[in-house]
């Protein structure tokens, strides 16, 4: 879109203003020029109100100079004139701040089942979501609700379900969206009184997937709103599937009513990957940009970030775009070039003191009885926690870790560790406290 | 009489924050990532890193620029200006530009609503297929977010840390700036001003500034004498 006028008007303007006053304010604005007029798109209200109160003035002298009397006073609205695209270059139409819901955002095609990579972790998520698409409507695990942490797969999971749906019916209406847009949505039908367009758009679903729920909290009435929505998708028995970061009765701030009927279909939850399976997705994501990652480079990297999905992609970029600048092959003196940053971020964060501090903040217990003689099972285990924790995520010898909990002699080390790995396959508690005091140290 | 001094025309405040005077010194890899990165096409989002005073505001602005000259809609956010003066809601329907920048990130540390707007932005613009820039002086797991989701999704990027440059890059990328705003600094005036003015690039741009400005009025060569004139 060429507006010469304008962009004229910009180059007296950046005379006045701060290079950052006109890169936040007048620079996101989008212009329609013709001989007669200029029309400034805002991004939203609050860049329109302030360009309109401060330089409004400014703005219609210097048109008014530039095109010799032509353009006496700008208009400044908000709106836009690009299509919004997703990856698959879905084009959806313009929206404007009085149109009704739009469709829900479009599903990103390459969140499909084909590309998600299954391991113990996500293995109950991944066969549910998987029986869900394969039997819209009649599964039974209505709503399927996936929580876990951040980052870990929910919401390719969700959208693998969706892709699934419009593969075998393409007439089905999938509706995507995060929690927020429904809350804007809805605001804005209340707005231009527009609710029974909204209520019709979002209860016509054939499946309905809404992604991090826990955003509803504290907005009430898009609540009430969602659980009228809710129960009229339900007894129409259309899916809903919905993502959160954590356990439907562990969202506060629900409504009541709204929180028990999350958990009235099938619940499961995505863990943090293990190893093999933080490998195999380093590998599956490298071919999707057609790089063949060696196994051994994938292994040192998924060796080192552990946390989420999230940062071993981010790690997995930095290696790509270094191979892709320096031209050189991968190896792991390579990716250990590349990612000194984040590497030496993981072993500065990780020190047998931040494992004590952790660990006794997790199981409650105070930091002098984990280094203390004491042997009560209420203290040992913790402190056998502890210690595994510390041979796995340092590199601090068995002597160095014995002293650094009260003087203890390498053999208690070894003791615990083993006694730990014994208790993570024989105790499913153990297993659980063990990756989430892991995954806190690593996020 | 008055004084003869010449009134400075004011200066294009854009043409100040280009890539052409930025000097990376050793930093090729992340000189490339980061110049062409405003060209390309397709989702793309990079996350800059450095102390204060490295020129990650240049670099947003640069890339601003960049974008600007290619036909390209960007948006410039500086978030420790604007979470004191402004509302999150300054972030609303921005994923309609093509590049977004969000200098500054650590600002908005430990402020719930603001993170919650950057969380909902962050996923708009990955919609949208909307480019972004982020600067900030740590790493996303080190600015003390509370919000795990958007920490999670600021891990995502191709991550690049400026490290602070060594002093006689500082001399190079002094000279560079120099040359650029069509100032010839002499080497020797170069070390002079990194020995009595502060060794962090923020001090002594502003104090190249205040020369630059100093030597139009006056009509001098920039000497020692000079600068020992003119900066106390």
């Amino acid at each position: 879109m060429s507006a010469p006028l304008w962009e004229k008007c910009l180059s007296h303007l950046e005379t006045e203003l701060s290079a950052q006053d006109l890169n936040t304010w007048l620079r996101p604005l989008q212009a329609v020029e013709t001989p007669t007029s200029l029309r400034l798109m805002a991004p939203n209200a609050y860049v329109q109100a302030w360009v309109a109160e401060q330089l409004s003035p400014k703005i219609d002298e210097l048109m008014s100079a530039l095109s010799k009397g032509k353009i006496n006073q700008v208009n400044i609205s908000v709106g836009h004139d690009k299509p919004v695209e997703t990856q698959a270059e879905t084009k959806a139409i313009a929206s404007t701040s009085a149109a009704p819901p739009a469709a829900g955002a479009p599903l990103n095609p390459s969140q499909t089942f084909d590309s998600f990579i299954e391991g113990k972790s996500n293995q109950i998520a991944h066969a549910a979501s998987r029986y869900v698409a394969e039997n819209l409507g009649i599964s039974g695990y209505n709503p399927l609700f996936i929580y876990g942490a951040t980052g870990l797969g929910k919401t390719h999971l969700m959208l693998a379900v969706g892709n699934h749906i419009k593969q075998q019916t393409p007439d089905a209406r999938v509706l995507y969206l995060s929690s927020e847009r429904f809350v804007q949505d809805f605001v804005t039908a209340v707005r231009n009184g527009k609710m029974e367009t909204f209520q019709a758009h979002y209860r016509s679903a054939d499946a309905l997937l809404i992604d991090d729920i826990q955003f509803f909290a504290k907005k009430e009435k898009s609540q009430e709103e969602f659980f009228h929505t809710f129960n009229s998708l339900l007894e129409g028995q259309r899916q809903i599937i919905m993502t959160c970061d954590r356990f439907p009765k562990e969202v506060t701030e629900l409504d009541a009513r709204l929180q028990s009927r999350l958990g009235w279909g099938l619940t499961v939850a995505v863990e943090p990957p293990e190893l093999e399976t933080r490998v195999a997705i380093l590998i599956k994501k490298a071919q999707q940009q057609e790089c063949v990652l060696p196994d051994d480079v994938a292994f040192f990297i998924a060796k080192r970030i552990r946390s989420n999905v999230r940062e071993l992609e981010g790690a997995l970029q930095r290696v790509l775009a270094h191979h892709r600048f320096t031209h050189e092959d991968f190896s792991i003196d390579m990716a250990q070039t590349a990612l000194k940053d984040l590497i030496a971020l993981h072993q500065k964060l990780v020190t047998l003191e931040s494992i004590q501090k952790t660990v006794a903040e997790y199981f409650k217990i105070r930091l002098s009885d984990l280094l203390s003689k004491k042997r009560t099972r209420s203290i040992a285990r913790p402190r056998q926690v502890a210690m595994a924790l510390a041979k796995e995520l340092t590199h601090h010898s068995l002597p160095e870790i014995g002293d650094a909990f009260g003087g203890r002699d390498h053999t208690t080390v070894i003791h615990a560790c083993r006694k730990i790995a014994e208790l993570k396959e024989t105790d499913s508690r153990i297993a659980e406290d063990y990756t989430n005091i892991s995954r806190t140290l690593s996020s | 009489m008055q004084d003869a001094k010449q009134v400075t025309l004011p200066l294009n405040p854009t043409e100040t924050f280009s890539f052409d005077n930025f000097y990376f010194g050793p930093q090729r890899e992340a000189e490339q990532a980061i110049t062409r990165f405003s060209h390309a096409d397709g989702v793309a989002y990079l996350y800059l890193c450095a102390p204060a005073g490295e020129g990650k505001s240049h670099l947003l602005m640069a890339a601003m620029h960049a974008a600007k000259k290619s036909g390209k809609h960007a948006a410039y956010f500086p978030l420790d200006v604007l979470v004191k003066t402004t509302s999150p809601a300054i972030l609303d329907g921005i994923e309609q530009a093509d590049l977004v920048c969000l200098d500054a990130l650590d600002a908005i540390a430990g402020q719930l609503e603001w993170e919650e707007a950057i969380f909902h932005c962050f996923n708009r613009l990955q919609q949208a297929g909307t480019s972004l820039l982020v600067a900030a002086s740590a790493l996303p797991s080190e600015l003390g977010l509370s919000l795990a989701d958007l920490r999670s999704r600021l891990d995502t990027g191709t991550l690049y840390q400026l490290m602070p440059l060594q002093d006689s890059d500082k001399q190079q990328a002094l000279m560079k700036q120099a040359a650029y705003r069509g100032l010839i600094l002499p080497a020797e005036v170069a070390h002079y001003l990194l020995r009595h003015y502060g060794r962090d690039m923020a001090s002594l741009m502003g104090v190249l500034q205040d020369l630059d400005k100093a030597s139009l009025a006056a009509q001098r060569r920039l000497t020692i004498p000079f600068v020992k004139q003119t900066i106390h």
